[in-house]
């Protein structure tokens, strides 16, 4: 069971503003791999932050964070980087596709900094994600030719197309409509299923927290128990 | 690839923004063609006329000679017939000539004026320069005649025409003036100032006599068959011949090298601070690239893409812009520089002043490819500095604030 663990974060702290904010307040998570589990919680109660840390973009103050049995404190910046590129997905509120590539262009993307894809290789791929994700037939849209559900499908591709280990959602769903929200939760879900990529979500949304495996609430920067 | 595709797929987002940034450094480039192109037209014809009318590929004098602000007959020295023979033969088939240079005055009516009278082989000098055949009017010199060929310029001062005498003095090398009358023949035009304003010509012989120098001249000048090989032979006759000096028609122009150069510097300074404010106008559109894709940015670095591989994106935009901008300063400089070449910039606004370069025409701007190279060398190595800063800002920003806040 111990090595099916692929995040494990323990007494994790992290501060603002010198101190005076107190973001994280002790958090210990366990996530094994190929869950669909969400975090939940007020504003402010520490969500995108913890996400950030288990996602490699920032440092806890004090805890150590494990991805797949490998220390981020211990890690330099670039390998911190290759950690990411290598193992984690990140899709975003906003979508932050690249707006001057089309849609399959942005999926190839996190390809073209791994080795062992050449073009043919990394288009393949690529359409075939698309496909996956309903965008069939979309492959040469620029981002804002989509609407945004679309381009949430594009951003789960580019998310997917590495297979990594962890998928972060900070909030997916928050600038969709529900019925076009809780299709990306559904598709993320499939994806899941097919891929075996860990999913971790953010969410105010009761919707979305209905459809994930599990639920850690955070409140002022604890998992409430 | 990646990179490359971003840089060009967002310069061409903002195309507008795109060609006013780069406008300033292509007019930048344009100007740098062009100022250059002149510069090099004038060297080159200014090359063309000290080689026919005055410097051949090299010259002998007696040491000290160039020193001298007014050289006279005390430079001269014997040039027998079998000297220059030996020249020609050690020269490789180069062919010589030997001038007997004094100061004088022409007198024509109440007109006089100094000029130079240079004694000339009518058949040796033709083989050297192409003084003797550039004529407006009149016959060249032959050598049984005792007549003068006189500057277009020179002409026009004196009110002389073609047939009328002129009356010429010297002083012979004991010291003793001596007048002569002697016809005018042709009138000469060479483009070459100094020929066309300041000179008369006369017959070997006739000089020699007026000097009291039989076989006196006060230099010998040659014509290699290969300008390039000049150098060389100009050192070995210095060897076989080291009483006398010899110098390349370079050495000789030092002082038009020495302006010309001058010129190229202070072009390059000019065109240097345009395009610097140039580079200033890409390094603030780089800026603004950075600040309005620093979300873009972040996700990209959540993806892994390393800082320096984010600052490559933004310098490859960088140096695309600069090298839009090269191109295309380096075509309208091209075109400019032809269209300019077709009549010319023309010299006569300078009247008869001397501005240090043989060419009295007009110059013609030529287009050499080690400047159109320099040019866009320039505009590339600018747009790299202009924007570096905003790469590295790129590079080194904090993802998640990037994400966050927009901000780096
Ligand atoms: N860069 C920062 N500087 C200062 N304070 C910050 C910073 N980032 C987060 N915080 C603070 O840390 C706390 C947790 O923020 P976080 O963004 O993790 O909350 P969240 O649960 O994601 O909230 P939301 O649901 O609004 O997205 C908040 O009080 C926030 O103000
Ligand atoms: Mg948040």
């Amino acid at each position: 069971m111990e090595n099916n663990l692929v995040v494990q974060a323990k007494d994790v702290v992290k501060t603002y503003d010198e101190g005076r904010v107190q973001a994280l307040n002790g958090v210990n998570l366990d996530v094994v791999s190929a869950s669909f589990i969400a975090l939940a919680g007020p504003s402010g109660s520490g969500k995108t932050t913890l996400l950030n840390i288990i996602g490699a973009l920032d440092i806890p103050d004090s805890g150590s964070v494990g991805i797949e049995g490998r220390n981020l404190e211990s890690m330099k910046e670039k390998e911190r980087t290759t950690l990411r590129r290598e193992r984690i997905g990140f899709i975003f509120q906003q979508f932050n596709l690249v707006p001057v590539l089309t849609a399959r262009e942005n999926v190839e993307l996190p390809l073209e900094i791994l080795p062992g894809f050449d073009r043919a290789a990394r288009k393949k791929t690529a359409l075939e994600m698309l496909s996956l994700v309903g965008l069939e037939g979309l492959e040469n849209r620029f981002p804002n030719k989509l609407s945004g559900g679309q381009q949430q499908r594009v951003a789960v591709a580019r998310a997917l197309v590495k297979s990594p280990a962890i998928i972060l959602a900070d909030e997916p769903t928050a600038n969709l409509d529900s019925e076009n929200g809780m299709a990306i939760v559904d598709l993320m879900k499939k994806m899941r299923d097919e891929l075996g990529s860990a999913f971790i979500l953010s969410s105010h949304d009761p919707r979305v927290l209905e459809r994930v495996e599990r639920v850690v609430q955070l409140v002022d920067g604890r998992i409430d128990q | 690839m990646t990179a490359i595709r971003l840089a060009y797929r967002n310069l061409l987002r903002n195309k507008r923004r795109s060609i006013l940034t780069s406008l300033a450094l292509a007019i930048a480039m344009m100007m740098m063609v062009f100022a250059f192109g002149m510069l090099d037209g004038m060297e080159e014809q200014s090359i063309r006329n000290f080689i026919s009318y005055d410097y051949a590929h090299m010259k002998a004098y007696l040491p000290g000679y160039l020193e001298e602000d007014f050289p006279g007959l005390d430079h001269a020295f014997t040039v027998p017939e079998s000297l220059l023979t030996l020249i020609e033969k050690e020269s490789n088939g180069a062919t010589v000539t030997a001038r007997l240079e004094m100061s004088g005055v022409v007198i024509h009516g109440s007109e006089e004026t100094f000029v130079r009278v240079v004694g000339v082989d009518p058949k040796r000098d033709k083989e050297v320069f192409e003084t003797l055949e550039t004529l407006s009017g009149g016959v060249t010199l032959s050598d049984d005649k005792e007549v003068a060929l006189i500057g277009d310029r020179l002409a026009r001062d004196l009110k002389i025409d073609i047939g009328e005498m002129a009356t010429l003095m010297v002083r012979s090398a004991p010291g003793a003036l001596n007048p002569r009358m002697l016809p005018i023949a042709g009138i000469l035009r060479t483009g070459h100032p100094k020929v066309d304003q300041f000179s008369v010509y006369v017959p070997l012989s006739l000089a020699r006599e007026m000097a009291l120098l039989p076989d006196g001249a006060t230099e010998i000048a040659v014509l290699t068959k290969s300008k390039s090989t000049s150098p060389e032979v100009t050192a070995y006759l210095a060897k076989v011949l080291p009483e006398l000096e010899w110098h390349t028609w370079v050495a000789l122009a030092k002082d038009f090298y020495s302006m010309i150069r001058f010129k190229r510097y202070g072009q390059a300074v000019m065109l240097g601070i345009l395009a610097l404010m140039a580079a200033v106008g890409i390094a603030n559109t780089m800026v603004m690239s950075v600040h309005e894709r620093t979300r873009e940015i972040g996700a990209l670095r959540a993806l892994g893409f390393t800082p320096r591989l984010i600052s490559r994106i933004f310098m490859l935009e960088g140096t695309m812009l600069g090298l839009a901008a090269g191109i295309t300063g380096v075509i309208l400089g091209c075109i400019l520089t032809a269209w300019s070449a077709i009549d010319g910039w023309s010299m006569e606004r300078y009247g008869d002043m001397d501005i240090g370069v043989p060419i009295r025409d007009a110059i013609y701007p030529t287009i050499q490819p080690g400047s159109i190279a320099f040019s866009l060398v320039i505009a590339v190595l600018l747009a790299l500095f202009a924007s570096w800063g905003s790469a590295r800002m790129a590079g080194r920003g904090q993802v998640v604030r990037a994400l966050r806040e927009g901000k780096l």
